[in-house]
Order: C-alpha cells, then structure tokens, then sequence
C-alpha cells in the first residue's frame, strides 16, 4: 500500500505531507485538495507506466504550480510498502516557464534503508542491482519517466517490483453517462472515469472468470431483476455489453450497457471494483464512489469495502462528502483536509473535532454540515 | 434472481461504536445473515456521549419498529456497554428513556434484543480469544483494529450454533446469547 504522501509546490500543497491507511476517507471542503491527491496519484502512475510526458494534460503541466509561489520545482514523494517491501520514490519536476522547459530534474528510487535502487538526475541515470551494486549509467529524455524505461531483469526484482505496484494503482471518478456499451480491445485498467468499464470488464473476465462469477451473483442481489451479464459479438472484432433481466411475471429482456440507468452503471462499476479486485494487489483510488447510488445502496456497498480493505483489498482511499459516508466512516478512517490563511491545504486532526464535548454527541456530517469541522 | 435486490432492510442495529458493529455484523454473518438485510447506526463521535447517543435514540428506533412490524419481518438489536453500571442498570436506563419519551418499554414478545457488553465489548473479545474473563475489569486491551475480530466473531457464531458458551463464560455475554436466541432466532 501506498503510506505517505509529500507534495511540495502542486496547486494547494505546500510542504504537504499524507499518511494513509488500509482505508482512509478524505474529509474537506470544496477546493481542500481532496481531488487533487487523486490527481496526483493519477499522474504518477501514468508517468511510471511509461505513458506520457510530465507536460501532458493531466499529468504535471506547467498549471499546476501552486499559484502564489515563485519557486519553479515541484517534488513529490511517495513511501509504499508492497508485500513487506519498503520503497521511497522521489521526483522532482522543473517548471520553466521562461523558458518553455518542462523536465523532471530528478527522479529516485530507495529501498527501506534509504539505499538507491534507481538515481537519475538531470536525464542522467545510475542504474543499482537488487543487491544494491552500481549497474549500467546512461542519458535518458527528461521529459518523461526514466525508471519507467526500465525493462524487467532477473537482477532488477525489486524495481520491477514497485514498478508493477504503481501500475496497477486504481484511479477512479465514475461517470456513469460516459461509459460506452462497445468494446473494441481489452483494456487492463480502467479509465479515471471508468468509460472504458465493459473493455475493461472484457479483459477480467479472461483473467478472472471466478471472480465474474461471483461478481455476477453479488449483482443478483443489488440490481431488480439481475438475470446475467454476457459480452455479445457485434462484428468481427466488437463486443457489446449487455445484461439480461429476468423479473417475475415478465419475459426475459436485455438491454446495453448504455440503456440501464446511469445508477444501476455505478452499482455495477462498484462492485465490480470490490469483486474484481479482490486478491490482488491494486490499491483503489476512489472520488465520490457514492455518486449516482441510491441512498440504501450506499453502506451496504460501503460495509463491502470495509470488509475487504487490509485484506483481499491492499487499500481503499475515497473523497466524500455525502452524510453515508462521512457517518460510517469518518470517525476512525477520516483525515481532514483543510486550507489555511496561506492558502495551502494541511491535514487536521480529526480527534479534535470528535473529541468534542456534546453531551449527546451529533453525527460527523452534521459537524460538517454546520462547517464546525475546523 | 432478484430477491433481496430491492433492498428491505429486516435487522436495524443500534450500537455504540464501530468495535461493536463490526462484531456484531460479522457474528451475524456466521449465523447466516445477508449484510443486506441489516442497517447500522453507530453512536456519533463524542467523549462519553455514545451510552447517552444509543440511550437517547432506542425509544425512537423503537417506535419505529412497532410501526413497521405488522407489514415487515423486521428486528432490532441495541448494544450498550455495561461500563461500571452493569447490566441491569443499563437496561434500566434504556427503559428510562422510553419513559421520558413516552415509549412502552419492549415487551416480550418483541423481536427487540438488549445486548450489554461487560464491562464493555472489548471483555467479550477477551473471552472469545480464550481468556477467563472478569466483567469487573475494564482494562481488557483493544484490538489494533476493529476489522480484527474476525476470528472472535466467529469463535462466537460456532458456540451460538452448538448452543453452547466456554465455560466459564461472562454472565453478560450468557445473557446476550439468550436475548438473541429468544427475541430474533425464536421470534419470526
């Protein structure tokens, strides 16, 4: 799982630093950064997967400077911990807007004892073996990941290993009306809004067929009607979605992923995430999950996640702000986030706000509600 | 196909904080419940206050109860630590807030379970881990996360199933085990 967190010089972090936990709910007002953490955690997975460059849209552009700073760099630090393995990724981006160079100045990987298994600086890399000896040194383009370049090797187990890890990190922003019924290819992770769902669906039910299954059971429970879900051949090529619906006294109907309603698309999606990735090592990066659901729907889904976070589920971290979440969560997994007089965001203690001194105690989201939260 | 998908909630579970709701689901789970068919309301946060927020909220949840009951199989079950006030004043305080709020008390035949934890839920824990359990002493550890007592809910469901506690067994617990037996399992 991902610990910590530090992000100096990114929209409103300054010297911001995060702990997370097997299950961690950010807390905040509008424009807290809550959302911006998944962005961050977004852009570092495509930057380590070797998909874009750090000026892309989305990724680390220029814009992203905090904007009453002066300072051009922008470090962010990301301590993990895979399978008993402690990492310690640093990357420092070089915003010079005068001119026109956008370049990542470093970019480091360390072990638990704060040895290097990666250094590069300035486009200049030193590679290190998983025994800690100097490996190969080269020039690499600064624009983009170097480690991410970096091929698996019989002698680079542990690299590859925090490689693999930030690969598969999950981010995830539902937009139920954007996901397309059609599929064209497999798609291995699922898109920050999940429109790519069925492609995706498409590639586990070839990784995963017994958690489909039990997938598709747990889907009998939560959707009226619920018969099955089946990809069907619509070219040479192309699949569709569809699900069949079976109710009592009716005849057996299907419809297409993008003919049932964009809630039934999110319970779908949801379960999904906590069926399809259970077992594996994918931490799950989740804003506002409970959006579109209908309110029953909601801590039942919730109790799920609970239930498998630390477990078959590495880590689960969501932004909410809806009373269901907030109540059955907050008091225990909540971190507040919060923007000072500076404008920066800092972590508030939330046992300041709990520890209150109510006689009969109200809900965490009426705390909020009320904006008593700070 | 489809027919808990329409969720209807049949067990609503008032408690005091998320060690108990987690237990307590997870027992529920062994003893062949569907999460669906449960809603937890857990006291808010609060020094001290989630005796006073379960106390202040069971006659509400009572009522509420009793005006569902003739159209839906539905039970509720409160859980309040006993602390040093015990069992029976714990009850009694619960009663007292029916009182206050103009609420007949629960009576027998109502599928409306008392559970009170002695000294509080970390002592059942305790025995469930295998330790000979005084309810007098409240310095039985936490677990370093609610999500722990996987295995101590489970310990129990077996015991509830063979109809059977270790003995010796807390008296509080005992009491729970017979709530639960007579007021949700007999009463359908």
């Amino acid at each position: 799982m991902i610990k910590r967190i530090y992000v100096d010089n990114y929209k409103c972090f300054v010297n911001f630093e995060l702990r997370f936990e097997p299950l961690t709910l950010l807390l905040g007002r509008n424009g807290a950064g809550k959302t911006s953490v998944l962005d961050i955690m977004f852009a570092l997975r495509e930057l380590l997967s070797g998909r874009v460059k750090i000026s892309d849209e989305g990724i680390f552009p220029a814009n992203t400077l905090t904007a009453w700073q002066t300072n051009r760099f922008q470090t962010f630090q990301l301590d993990t911990d895979v399978d008993g393995d402690v990492f310690s990724y640093r990357l420092v981006v070089e915003q010079n807007q005068a001119e026109r160079m956008f370049r990542i100045k470093e970019e480091s990987l360390k072990d638990g004892e704060r040895n290097f298994l990666f250094n590069c600086q300035l486009g200049e890399v030193q590679l290190y073996r998983d025994d800690l000896s100097p490996g190969p040194k080269y020039s690499v383009d600064w624009s983009e990941s170097a480690l991410a370049r970096i091929p698996a090797r019989h002698d680079n187990t542990r690299l590859t290993k925090f490689l693999d890890f930030m690969r598969g990190v999950v981010v995830c922003g539902m937009y139920p009306a954007s996901f397309q019924a059609e599929i064209v290819e497999y798609e291995e992770m699922l898109n920050r809004d999940a429109s790519n769902f069925a492609s995706w669906y498409q590639h586990q039910q070839l990784e995963n067929p017994d958690s489909i299954e039990k997938f598709k059971r747990k889907l009998e429970e939560v959707i009226d009607g619920f018969d099955s879900a089946r990809l069907e051949k619509t070219g040479s090529s192309r699949r569709a979605f569809r699900i069949s619906f079976l109710e009592e006294g009716k005849q057996k109907y299907e419809l297409s992923l993008n003919e049932i309603s964009d809630g039934q698309r999110a319970l779908l999606a949801l379960y999904a995430l906590t069926e399809l990735y259970s077992g594996t090592k994918n931490p799950l990066y989740l804003d506002e999950p409970e959006n579109y659901v209908s309110l029953a729907e909601i801590q039942p889904w919730l109790i799920e996640l609970y239930d498998r976070c630390g477990e078959s589920i590495p880590q689960a971290v969501i932004c909410s702000h809806h009373p269901e979440v907030i109540n059955y969560l907050g008091s225990i997994h909540g971190v507040l986030l919060n923007r000072e007089q500076s404008g920066a965001t800092r972590v508030n203690d939330l046992s300041d706000v709990i520890s209150g001194d109510a006689e009969v105690g109200i809900t965490l989201s009426e705390i909020i509600a009320r904006g008593w939260e700070n | 196909m489809g027919e808990l998908s329409q969720r209807r909630v049949g067990m609503a579970i008032l408690c005091e904080d998320e060690q108990q709701e987690v237990f307590f689901r997870k027992f529920l789970e062994g003893m062949g419940w569907n999460l669906r068919q449960l809603r937890i309301e857990k006291a808010p946060p609060g020094k001290g206050s989630a005796k006073q927020y379960v106390s202040e909220r069971y006659p509400i949840e009572l009522k509420k109860y009793r005006s569902k009951r003739s159209a839906i199989n539905i039970k509720l079950i409160v859980m309040i630590d006993g602390d040093a006030v015990g069992i029976s004043d714990s009850k009694g305080m619960l009663k007292e807030s029916c009182r206050r709020n103009s609420v007949d008390p629960r009576s027998d035949d109502e599928a409306v379970a008392i559970l009170v934890p002695t000294w509080n839920i970390e002592s059942w824990l305790a025995y469930l881990d295998g330790q000979a359990v005084d309810e007098n002493n409240s310095k039985y550890p936490r677990l370093d996360k609610p999500s722990l007592c996987r295995r101590h809910a489970k310990a129990l469901a077996e015991m509830c199933q063979s109809k059977q506690l270790r003995n010796p067994a807390p008296k509080s617990l005992q009491l729970a085990c017979d709530e639960y037996q007579t007021r949700i399992v007999e009463n359908n």
